[in-house]
This record gives structure tokens, sequence and C-alpha cells, in this order.
């Protein structure tokens, strides 16, 4: 029998820097995490820091224009946090923030831009907007059909591979446990606690054989795309739902794209690493992997995400043609409703928190140190009333009885 | 898009014997290999400018070269030469028991939708690494032949080879005919261990043309005052930009002996050839399962008796399914062909049975003499970990060293499993995606986790399995746009 | 140095292409990674940290044969290629000892 203050269901990025924010408020953690440790999302997904709004979202610009306000002031907090990053973890992360852009290309993504920007400088963001000609001094690499381009100087990225395993070796350092290979069977909400039971999967733990039990004060749900099947165990509805993405990288290049570039109007992310690979992305979908496990099964590659995914990036940045594609890959990722996270404590559940979705790359450590604060002090730094799972409690109605 | 019946992805041995045997019975067969023509690498073609007068005539190729024959002069087997298979792209929804190849040729890339795949991609040399390896003049002992077999050109002038695989005898007979000097053939094992073989004499007696082949060879090297020595092996390349020279090691008990005895030879080109690795990659990134087994050549595509992986429309045979040597690649390829043809309903279950008892039959006994082969061509663990000194790049594409590695596996304990490794070392995110690092990194890992290696898995096999140029993508888009 | 096996062997009149500025004389069929060991310039790329990178494999598996080759009468920038799956060609050029990340 394992004991603890809490246990985080989920060795991802939240999952990591959570249980070093919870260990360094004192609280004894567990983390259960049924395959290695950064193995979803949070490793395969691009590495980028896109603080300006994402193309999807403001694809829902009116229905969310609230929660949007509460965006960005939210957004500039996760930019300090974000450059005090490598300090606080003693590790080089490979943490660049050279600046984005957004491109356009025709008159009407100009349009969009400019509305863009003119929201996101109203609400506090600094962000600046180039023409076509300063774009061409900043930007030489870029195709002549890119007419102008929303700068963001904070944007970046940072190495996706060595982040979570920074917050969990400095986490470790603090007295946090890892137990990976360790699935969560079932969740039971006792009198006063919550009792877990696992199983070994994948990579077998030698230590406790086959099957474990757990007591803590509290659960951290940090399950990512799966979030929702953890949430079931608990008997608790959390609309979040797999989505697979395509990503893409190439060999290693001479010094090309010295910004994190996203477009306004067609789905692209690009980024050039400290290794010389531009890694390209940008929301093409992908087939999901069976979402019992992160494993190699279905790693086929939807060949019109691909070609579609490499011929925009190559419209974009010519130069890219001459370059070798190395590798394609599927992340998958977990989307709400809403595209916000879910962030807080689940109504129907004491003392059972979830952390999930919603750009959990570039929020991850600002969600992380929120639910902690959450978690170990009952308030926050910062406003999470509107992440809260709350706002869907009606799709838990009928689970009351269900539930423990 | 019609699909071809079937796609074999491999022309050597198994590749050919599969396509002879499905385009008999009517399939039609598409044939797609990176050479130029058919034979895979133990018959590695001279290209069709350099004609050579007898060619590997050694009896030891006799049936090999029969084969060879038959495939090219048969009309109605498509080829599909110099073509890379990149992956198995996601299933088309209209045909969903097709597979779709994406292929990558001089024209570009392109799919082909084939009904069933037969994966018969051969192995490599099994590349131990050890300090120096990666000076220019150090090769794979089979890349070293395939120079002399296929090019005609002896590619150095002073030669050493050092491992483990008898391959070694043959390729120094090979250079030392070519007129390529051989220094020294360098044998980990002791003599004692190759001649385990005596301990199965009728074995041995039912493959005697593979021994006299070797004997006769030996005969040669012996003649020719080429010293081949047991129980000793390079630990180190010298010079500078160039090999110059190897440092050789006695091994007792697999233990190397000290520092200040070890002999220096001079030479221009070292040959390593300790065994050999499959190339399981595209069966891998299609999901198919796979086993690990050390002395067959690293993570070996699981099949049933009949070659068929555990994905629905894909089988394997040849190395791909564990290395066992072009005689029990021909026999799984046609056993392979027999399958499709009764899973596609060409012949019905009692007329397959009948046609594969022969074939089982013959596999048999090449198998049991396969894995004596493998069993005395693999030295233990400890050999290789004597080799794989801090300093010794253990990652080529990447730049990383064995020493480096351990030292993230320490500061990470969190790291179990191949592809935990690969995320935060890069090892196997290179050009090669791991061909070559992918064995160590797994046996590595296993001893350090004390796990097996089963459970430090392989690393995911991505697509494309070989970098191709992004102009070579989008051009074919756009032809089809 | 490497030599060619001549005994036996029939090769077709020799062709031209340029190894690092040098002409070298080559015959249809031959490999470029045939030509590096005959012109003896085996170091094919130079690695991030400064290693050399050569032939190894001699059957397209390893990708540490890389050299810049560009093909007589393509108009694009040279690329890298694997000079062990590579034939060559009249006119073809080679650049041998770069860095995969330098521009070529």
């Amino acid at each position: 029998m394992h004991s603890c203050d809490v246990a985080i269901i989920g060795g991802g990025l939240i999952g990591c820097a959570a249980a070093f924010y919870l260990t360094r408020l004192g609280k004894r953690v567990i983390v259960l995490e049924s395959d290695a440790l950064n193995g979803g999302a949070s490793g395969r997904n691009a590495g980028s820091l896109h603080f300006q709004l994402e193309y999807r979202l403001l694809e829902y610009q009116e229905q969310l224009q609230d929660h949007i306000a509460h965006l960005v002031p939210f957004t500039r907090r996760a930019i300090e946090q974000w450059r005090g990053l490598e300090t606080l973890l003693g590790e080089d992360l490979e943490l660049v923030m050279h600046g984005g852009i957004m491109v356009a290309e025709t008159a009407d993504q100009l349009q969009r831009l400019q509305q863009k920007y003119e929201f996101e400088t109203r609400h506090g963001m600094e962000l600046e907007l180039l023409s076509r000609s300063e774009l061409r001094a900043r930007a030489p690499y870029l195709d002549e059909r890119v007419q102008g381009a929303l700068y963001c100087a904070d944007e970046g990225h940072c190495n996706p591979r060595y982040l979570t395993l920074a917050y969990a070796r400095a986490a470790q350092r603090l007295g946090a446990v890892f137990h990976t290979g360790t699935r969560v069977r079932s969740v039971q909400r006792l009198r006063h606690e919550w009792a877990l039971e696992t199983v070994a999967s994948v990579a077998g733990d030698a230590e406790h054989g086959g099957r474990a039990d757990y007591r803590c004060d509290a659960i951290l749900n940090a399950a990512g795309a799966w979030a929702a099947d953890v949430g079931r165990l608990a008997g608790v509805h959390l609309p979040i739902f797999p989505v697979g993405l395509t990503m893409n990288v190439t060999e290693e290049a001479p010094p090309l794209v010295g910004h994190l570039v996203q477009h306004v109007g067609r789905r692209l992310s690009m980024k050039q690493v400290r290794e010389g690979n531009l890694l390209i992305g940008g929301g093409w979908s992908a087939r999901l992997p069976e979402l019992t496990g992160t494993g190699s099964a279905a790693a086929r590659p939807l060949y019109r995400s691909v070609c579609g995914n490499l011929a925009t990036a190559a419209e974009v940045v010519p130069a890219l043609r001459e370059l070798h594609l190395l590798r394609t890959w599927t992340g998958v990722t977990g989307v709400t409703a809403d595209q916000l996270p879910l962030l807080g404590e689940v109504p129907q559940l004491p003392r059972y928190f979830v952390a999930a979705g919603g750009s959990g790359f570039t929020f991850g450590p600002t969600y992380a140190e929120l639910i902690s604060q959450l978690i170990a002090a009952g308030e926050t730094a910062y406003p999470i009333a509107p992440f809260s799972p709350a706002r869907f409690s009606h799709i838990n109605m009928f689970m009351r009885e269900a539930g423990h | 898009m019609r699909p071809v019946d079937l796609a074999i992805v491999g022309a050597g041995p198994a590749g050919m014997a599969a396509a002879l045997t499905a385009v008999a019975h009517g399939l039609r067969v598409v044939v797609i290999d990176e050479q130029q023509q058919a034979g895979g690498q133990i018959l590695r073609q001279p290209p069709a400018a350099i004609r050579v007068r007898n060619w590997l005539r050694d009896r030891v190729y006799r049936r090999q070269q029969q084969l060879l024959q038959r495939a090219q002069q048969d009309s109605r087997i498509e080829w599909c030469w110099q073509t890379t298979v990149l992956g198995f792209l996601d299933r088309d929804p209209h045909d969903p028991t097709s597979q779709r190849l994406w292929l990558h040729g001089p024209e570009g890339t392109r799919e082909l939708a084939a009904r069933s795949v037969l994966v018969a991609a051969g192995c490599h040399d099994l590349a131990v690494p050890f300090p120096g390896w990666n000076l220019p003049g150090v090769m794979a002992t089979g890349g070293l032949q395939a120079m002399v077999k296929s090019q005609q050109l002896v590619p150095g002038k002073r030669f050493v080879l050092a491992g483990s695989h008898p391959l070694q005898l043959i390729v120094a007979d090979q250079i030392h005919r070519g007129g390529g000097e051989v220094a020294a053939v360098l044998f980990a094992q002791p003599l004692g261990a190759m001649l385990g073989v005596r301990k199965r004499p009728l074995l041995m007696l039912r493959h005697l043309s593979k021994l006299l082949h070797i004997g006769g060879v030996m005969w040669r090297l012996w003649r020719a005052g080429i010293p081949v020595r047991f129980g000793s092996t390079v630990v180190a390349a010298e010079g500078e930009r160039q090999l110059a020279a190897v440092r050789v090691a006695r091994l007792r008990d697999g233990v190397f002996e000290p520092q200040q005895t070890r002999e220096e030879i001079a030479c221009d080109h070292l040959g390593v050839c300790y065994s050999f690795l499959v190339a399981s990659e595209l069966p891998r990134q299609a999901g198919a399962a796979v086993s690990w087994s050390a002395e067959r050549g690293g993570w070996i595509v699981d099949v049933d008796g009949w070659q068929r992986s555990s994905v629905a429309g894909l089988y394997a045979a040849g190395e791909t399914t564990g290395v066992a040597g072009a005689d029990v690649a021909r026999e799984e390829g046609e056993l392979a062909a027999l399958a499709v043809l009764l899973d596609q309903g060409v012949l019905d279950a009692a007329r397959a049975e009948k046609m594969a008892a022969p074939v089982r039959r013959r596999l048999a006994s090449l198998r049991e003499f396969a894995a004596v082969l493998a069993q005395i061509s693999l030295p233990p663990w400890r050999v290789f970990e004597q080799l794989l000194t801090d300093s010794t790049t253990l990652c080529k594409c990447q730049g990383i060293s064995v020493g480096q590695f351990g030292d993230l596996l320490q500061e990470h304990s969190s790291i179990a499993t191949a592809n935990s490794a690969k995320l935060r070392s890069r090892t196997g995110m290179g050009l090669c995606q791991g061909r070559y690092c992918g064995y160590f990194v797994t046996r590595l890992l296993a001893r350090h986790g004390d796990i097996s290696e089963a459970e430090v898995g392989p690393f995911s096999a991505r697509s494309p399995v070989k970098p191709v140029p992004i102009a070579d993508i989008l051009a074919r888009e756009r032809e089809q746009g | 140095m490497a030599h060619r096996i001549e005994a036996g062997v029939e090769r077709q009149p020799s062709l031209q292409i340029e190894i690092d500025g040098v002409a070298v004389s080559v015959h249809p069929g031959e490999t470029v990674a045939a030509a590096l060991l005959l012109a003896g310039r085996e170091h094919c790329y130079t690695t991030r940290e400064g290693e050399p990178r050569s032939l190894f494999c001699n059957m397209g598996s390893c990708f540490e044969c890389l050299v810049a080759i560009s093909v007589a009468g393509e108009e694009r920038e040279p690329r890298w290629r694997r000079a062990c799956m590579t034939p060559v060609s009249e006119g073809m050029r080679v650049r041998t000892g770069k860095c995969l990340q330098e521009t070529l």
C-alpha cells in the first residue's frame, strides 16, 4: 500500500510539472504513468510557444469573446513563467523566445491579422504588425507571396523531449515518486480519502509486481487525451476528445527559419530547432492510434495530411523543398468542446482535480502551477474559474449514484 | 487505382521465389527493390554496364543463381528498381482490406495499392561500436564484399577483417582473389566454439556443400599465407582522419588481454562483421508484432507457419523473420507466396497444404543448420561490453557516445524503454533511423534496468523509413493534383 | 588505394565526373562510392562535431556516405545523396567533406 497526499494520474508535461510544484508546496506526490514519462502528446508535440491567439481559436472568436479576454492576461503570465524556466529547473531545455510571426497571403487574411492585432493589443498583448517590406527584412526566408505578418516577440520554442523529464527530475529531487508502467485500474472514494488500484503495464515494475494499492487525499487527473477514460474510472464524464495530429520533421539544415512561423488562414506551424531540423505541423489530422496505449500500433501516416502540410510549408518557405523529410509521426492531443482547458476541481468529486487540454505545451507549466496551488492551498494566484470543469457539470448531472 | 495482387519488398532470394510462385498461379506481382537488378545482397549483381565473366560461379551459389535466372527471365513479374518503400500509408477507406505503400523512385514518390504485401527486406551487418569505428576506412564487411562482387573493385590495399561471422572467410577470399592484401582475419570466439558444429554430425553432413565451400576457402587462405586467428579481435581503429592501423587484443574467456600487450596491425581498410541485423522497420511501422532475438538479428517479425505477420494481408519472409541465410529465405518466400494464394482464394486449403509440405520439410533442416550457425556466430555480450567504452560513438548519425548515453540514463531514472531513451538522447533520431544503434540501445537499456529486451521494446518505426527529398514528394503531388 | 578488378571484366568507355573540382575518369555502372574510393577521397561528410563520416554499409542503409551531388542538366542546388546508391553520370559534380548543416 502506497500512501501520499496527491496521486497524479499521467506522467506527461502537466503531471510531471504538477509533481514539481506540489512537492515544492510540501505535498507528498506519487505520479502514476501507464507507459513511460513524456510518451504522449507532451513529448510528441512540436514544442511551439505560441502566445498569439491561434488560428483555431480565431475561428471561434465570436463565441469565445469572454474567455479569450481572460486568456490574454493568462498568456502574459505564461510568458513570464517560461522566461524563468531554465533557471528554475537548472537544465538546458533548448528554450528560445526569438519571436514568432503569423503570416498572411491574401487581402482577406491581412484584414484578419489587422482585427486580431486590434483585439489582442486591446487586451494587453504586445504585438507588431509587419508590412511586406518589414517582413522581407526580418524574415528573408519567406516566399514572395506572403503579404504581411503579426509579430510576437515572446514566441519561440522549447524542446518537448526535455521539458517534461526536467520537471520530473526536479520533482524527484524534492521527493516526488514516479511509478511508470503502472496503469490505474480503479478509483474509489472512501470516507476521507481516495483509493486507487493499479496494474503493471508495458515496462513492469518488478518492485511491486502486478497490482498495487494507493491511498491519497487528492487526485489530479493529468492524463491528457486519455483524461476522459481516467475520469470514467471515478464515474464522471470529462468532455475531452482525443485528436490525432500529423507532425513532420526534416533533416538537420543550415540556419534558415529564425522564428516560429504560423499562418492566419492555413494550417501551418513551423520552426527550426537547435540541431537544425525543421518541425512542420499545424493541425493536419492523423488517424487515431488505439487509445489503449501510446505504442507504435497505428503509425501509418495519412498521406493527404503529409502532402498537404508539406505543400503549405514549402509555399511559405520555398527553401524547404530541397530538404529531406526525415520522419512523420502522430501525436494525440486532447481537445475540449470549447478549446479551453479543463482546469480545477470536479464539482461532483471532492478533492478530485483535473488539468488537461487547451494548448497544453505552451500553457502546461502555467496550468500545472495553478492547479498545484489550488490543490495545496485552495486558491490560486490567478483566477482559473473560467477553465473550471464546472462549466460542463450538466453532463454529469445523472452520474451521482453511478460514481463512487 | 486498382490494387496489384501482391507487392513484394525486396528482390532477394525470398522475394524472387515468392514472385515466381505467385505469378505461376496468375497473380499480378510487383517486386520493389532499391538496387537496379534482382538478386538481393547475396547475389548483388554487377550493373548491366559492367560485364563479368563467370560471376559467382562457386558451387555454393548454384541454386541461388538458378533462382535468379528464372526470376529475371519471367516476363510476368513487374519489377520496380531503384525504388525505396518509404512506409505503409493509411488504408484506403474504400478498399480497407488493401495495403497502400508509399514508394520513392527516380520519378518522385507515389502510392501503390496491393491486396497483399510481402516484406522480404533482408538484413544488414551488425555493426558493433568500438573506439575509432567512425574513421573512414572502417566498413561493414558486407559493404566491402558488395564493392568486390558488384562493382568489381577492391576498395583498398591492405585489409583486416574482424568479427565473429564465417562470412569473413568468404570475403577475405574474394578480396584476395581480386588482388587485395588481407593482413588478418580475426574471430573473437575461440576455435573451439566454432567447432561446436562437430556435435551435430548428421546435420552437418546434410549441409556438406556449405562446409566444403568454407573448407575450400580456408585452404586458399592458408595457401596465400593469410592468417586466420581465433580468440582475438580489433579493439580500436587508429589513424588521422583515415584508418592507418588497428589495435588487436586476444581474448581469454571473452575478456580482452591487458592494454600493454595488444598488437598493432597496419591496414587501410577494416571490415567488421559480428552477425546481421534484420530490416524489420517496415513491418513494425505497419504495426506487425515483433520479438527479440539477439542471435537472429534483433527485432524479428513474428510469423505463423505460413509466414503471415500479425497484420492481415502482411507477410514476411527471409531475414526479416530472423537471420537464417539465403536458402531459408528462398523457401520462406515460396511458403509466403503459397499463403497469399491460399488467403486470396486461388488455392484451396488442401492444395496449399500439399504444396507447402515439401517446402516445410526443406525448411526444417535448413533452419536447424541456420540456428547452429547463428549460435556460433555471435559472441557473448561481455565481448561487446568491452568494445563499448565510454568514448565510443554509439549513434553515429547524432554523434552520441556510449558515455553520454549512460550519463542520461543515470540522470533520468525514468528512462526504461527504447522510445523514452530515443526521445531524451536523440539516439535513433538521425538519418539511419536507428537501424544501427537500435540493437545496442535495446541491449544497454535491458542491462541498465535489469529487464528483458521485450520490456525495453524497439524504437517506434516511423515513415518514411528512409529520408526523402520534400521536392520529390511535392513533384508527384502536383502532377496528380 | 582501391583498384578495379580487370581480369574477366568488361567495362564501357569511361566518362568524366568531377570530385571536389578534380576531374575523375569512371565507367558507366560504377557508383559514386566506387569513384570516391578510386580517387582516395573517402571522407564523405563531416558531422557537426567535426568528425568525418564515410562509406560504411555500401547498401543504402546507414546514410554515412552522403555527399553533395549535382547532376548535369538538373538545374537545382546540389543535393545530399548516398554515394553507394548513386550511379555516376557524365558531368556529375561531387563535393565531399561538407557539413550537413552547411549551405551547399
